[in-house]
């Protein structure tokens, strides 16, 4: 159940890829400042490390993961979130009398996450903008067996992520004020983004590391 | 100069195209659009198509086709070979713009529209049935078209054939029971030796029409068109048979392009006659195939009997009836019954069979083993102790789900092969021409099994134990009602601990399954009530502690701690037992306040 020193270090190197690209953009200086939104909205998708040790020998190694999620910003670089994820996987499970492995086991696991963000963004219109963040986890998972049998609840936990934004609109400024005049969406933006998740209960630890790519609209 | 190409390209043609050869569908081309595209494309492939049995859901297309020969459509036989539109609106052939094309022994059905005949020449629909449905039609042939239209059956159709020239020919068809057969009326011409009978229009009978009376198919539910004895079509319509060299029948198995193969065998039984006759022997009955081809009066034709054993399918190369004498096939000759007589049953031992898996499941063992030479069938032996406890015939399969187990119990299990003999049979019906090219197809294959059944020795002994597949992790769920309100979460290690006693103790034996059954019914109402009363949660914890205790130390505890407990519990009992035996052996009053 104890995290590999792989997952670690890809989660930090991610982390500090996310700082050095907050460098460049507080290299950056403000210029104007048209108006500021105050929500955001975005999808996410991704692939899920369970910190799981064994879990590659039950499950697929990497399943998908999807995640939606809204944010008020309480001051500009300061939002608190809320976001809802689903990962689901078909697998084996264990016959613990015949000590063997078999079976059908579908595991689904659903994270809410409530997480405080904080974006190293200096001027509205800033094209790259690095984020950390962190926050409360609860994960409801759900199994179901071949026999019938299903076992649902849910652990608590916690979270950190970092990630990195592109402003879309910088590349089709047509298109931007469009959907600023339409929809009134202010920013758009493609974001890559890792996180870390822990929740555990008696040394089970339903968390690991995902990777989304996802995008992002403010409002 | 161009003209000179075109002359020694067209003499190339002449001697490069292999004319009569034949490309097949499915064999060759999965679609028969497919193959009619290759025909067009690359003209030495030939000149015809020949179309298995089978169904073909389709819309044919020969559209702008001049290929300076005639292609040819062929269906292997008119009753089996079915073709229908795949898009019901479009028509199932479409022939269009061009010369010199035959379509023949289909049966179609299932479309709007069977045949399309648009700005064509030298075109010739030929022997085949229509049967499409009173609201379809089944040929439509426009002003500019030249087709004939020659012995075929419409049955059950709207408009059988509405043509817009009279330099389509219709001869030698039959009509029956269409609401119009030929349209308009107002075209009259080239309209001869046609059967009509209960249309509800003949719209144009043209000339040398019999008198109107039933045709005397011989199975109108079975789609079999072939004429019955006394049918007023037979030798009534133009020219000759290609069957039997006399004057032609008219419908879908009379003149120049009828299929000659006799309808399909049907309802063949057989019958196991050995103990009738003394020796192996089956009996085999059919039904009787009507066509007046086989039922004639001077030249009947007759059935063939078809056997093997052991072996299923054609070829049917069985040697051993009669001692040997009649090898398959057998002429039985005009009859509808009979036996095979003094049949020589292989007596084979079949190999040891070997189990390669059992997986378990819920009350379940799956056991899988690897096929055994000669084995026509497998027995499995199963039981607690020894195999040989229960024993089941699987049938010749390699996996078995071995149900309704006792979960948590070590099965043993062994399989072994079995070998019974087993005869397949079929029947064919032949007309009477006497001509081998003139058998029907094999009628559905019947099995019996005959003989003495040889059983290998059994295979090495496997054992299994039936159990739920416990998911990983192992996670708690939220079953425990009760519990879990009483103690406020369902994580708590006190709930947790009961629902390992559950899954451990209590699902492995029907008494506890039968209590968790009752707790999963009745549970959710009482978990209700406590949540709406907690004044009761720490009496139902209380109540609930010795169950906790026990399954603390089934789960939790140390072997050390189990035996402290085992043995302070077993001194408690021995103290109670010699006080209370004390007790009885006291003088009464004062005694007894002694001990107490």
């Amino acid at each position: 159940m104890i995290r590999s020193p792989d997952t670690n270090h890809k989660a930090m190197f991610i982390v500090l890829f996310t700082l050095a690209c907050s460098l460049l953009a507080m290299a950056s200086q403000a210029k104007d400042e048209p108006t500021t939104p105050h929500w955001s909205f975005e999808f996410k998708v991704g692939k899920f490390e369970s910190a799981l040790d064994e879990w590659d020998t039950y499950y697929d190694k990497t399943p998908y993961q999807w995640n939606i999620g809204g944010s008020y910003k309480i001051f500009r670089p300061l939002e608190i979130g809320l976001s809802l994820g689903k990962m689901t996987t078909n697998g084996v499970g264990d016959f613990p009398l015949q000590q063997s492995m078999g079976g059908d086991v579908n595991f689904t696991l659903m994270p809410v996450n409530i997480s405080l963000l904080y974006r190293f963004v200096f001027y509205e219109k800033q094209l790259l903008v690095p984020y950390v963040g962190g926050g409360w986890t609860r994960i409801y998972y759900r199994q179901k067996t071949g026999d019938g049998d299903k076992f649902e609840g849910s652990f608590n936990g916690h979270h950190l992520k970092a990630g990195v934004q592109l402003l879309l609109d910088s590349f089709d400024k047509k298109g931007a004020r469009n959907l600023q005049r339409r929809m009134g969406i202010d920013n758009t933006y493609l974001f890559l983004e890792a996180q870390s998740t822990e929740a555990k209960e008696d040394a089970v630890d339903l968390g690991g590391d995902s990777l989304f790519l996802g995008l992002l609209m403010e409002y | 100069m161009s003209h000179l190409n075109s002359f020694f390209a067209a003499i190339a043609l002449m001697v490069v195209v292999p004319h009569g050869w034949a490309v097949s569908v499915p064999a060759d081309y999965e679609t028969i659009q497919a193959a009619i595209n290759a025909l067009e494309a690359n003209p030495t492939l030939g000149d015809t198509i020949e179309v298995a049995r089978g169904v073909y859901t389709e819309n044919i297309s020969f559209s702008n086709i001049s290929l300076n020969r005639t292609i040819t459509l062929q269906g292997e036989e008119t009753a089996a070979t079915f073709l229908e539109a795949k898009d019901a609106a479009v028509a199932i052939v479409t022939v269009s713009g061009a010369t010199d094309v035959v379509v023949r022994n289909f049966t179609f059905r299932n479309g709007d529209t069977g045949v399309v005949l648009n700005n064509s020449t030298g075109v010739i629909i030929a022997s085949n049935v229509f049967r499409l449905g009173n609201s379809s039609l089944a040929i439509n042939s426009d002003e500019a078209t030249v087709a004939d239209i020659l012995n075929n059956t419409f049955y059950d159709n709207d408009t059988a054939v509405l043509r817009g020239s009279e330099f389509s020919k219709i001869t030698n068809n039959i009509f029956n029971n269409n609401n119009v057969a030929i349209s308009p009326n107002t075209l009259t011409g080239a309209v001869v030796y046609n059967c009509f009978h209960n249309n509800d229009s003949d719209g144009v009978r043209g000339t040398q029409a019999p008198p109107n009376s039933d045709p005397l198919f011989v199975s109108i539910d079975l789609g079999d068109f072939h004429l019955k004895q006394g049918s007023p079509c037979i030798n009534a319509g133009n020219g000759t048979d290609i069957i039997d060299d006399t004057s032609a029948d008219m419908g879908a198995y009379g003149g120049d392009y009828a299929d000659v193969f006799p309808f399909k065998v049907q309802r063949v039984v057989v019958s196991d006659a050995s103990s009738r006759e003394g020796n192996p022997s089956i009996d085999v009955s059919w039904s009787a195939n009507e066509s007046h081809r086989v039922t004639h009066t001077t030249r009947a034709g007759g059935y063939m009997l078809y056997y093997d054993s052991d072996q299923s399918g054609p070829p049917y190369e069985g040697t051993d009836a009669l001692g040997g004498t009649f090898p398959s096939p057998i002429d039985a000759g005009n009859v509808t019954s009979y036996t095979i007589p003094d049949l020589t049953p292989p007596n084979i031992n079949p190999a040891v069979p070997t189990i390669s898996n059992i997986t378990p499941a819920s009350q379940t063992l799956n056991i899988s083993w690897g096929a055994a030479a000669s084995a026509t069938g497998y027995r499995l032996y199963y039981g607690v102790n020894d195999p040989g406890e229960n024993q089941v015939d699987v049938g010749a399969v390699t996996s078995y789900s071995l149900n309704n187990l006792s979960n948590g119990v070590t099965y043993s299990i062994a399989v072994s092969a079995l070998y019974q003999a087993t005869y397949y049979l079929s029947v064919t019906a032949y007309d009477n021409t006497r001509n081998s090219s003139h058998e029907s197809a094999y009628s559905d294959e019947k099995s019996l099994v005959m003989g003495s059944e040889n059983e290998s020795d059994l295979s090495a002994t496997m054992t299994g134990i039936p159990e739920p597949v416990e998911p990983f992790p192992l996670l708690p769920d939220e079953g425990c009602f009760i519990a879990t309100a009483a103690f406020g979460y369902y994580d708590t290690p006190q709930v947790q601990l009961l629902r390992h006693f559950r899954d451990r103790y209590l699902l492995s034996h029907f008494p506890g399954r039968w209590f968790v059954k009752q707790y999963y019914t009745h549970g959710p109402k009482a978990a209700r009530y406590i949540e709406r009363h907690p004044e009761w949660k720490p009496a139902v914890r209380v109540a609930l502690l010795p169950l906790i205790a026990i399954a603390w130390i089934l789960f939790k505890a140390s072997w050390f701690v189990q035996a402290v407990i085992v043995m302070s519990g077993v001194t408690m009992l021995g103290a109670l037992y010699l006080r209370r035996k004390k007790w009885k052996s006291a003088p009464v009053n004062h005694a007894r306040e002694k001990l107490l």
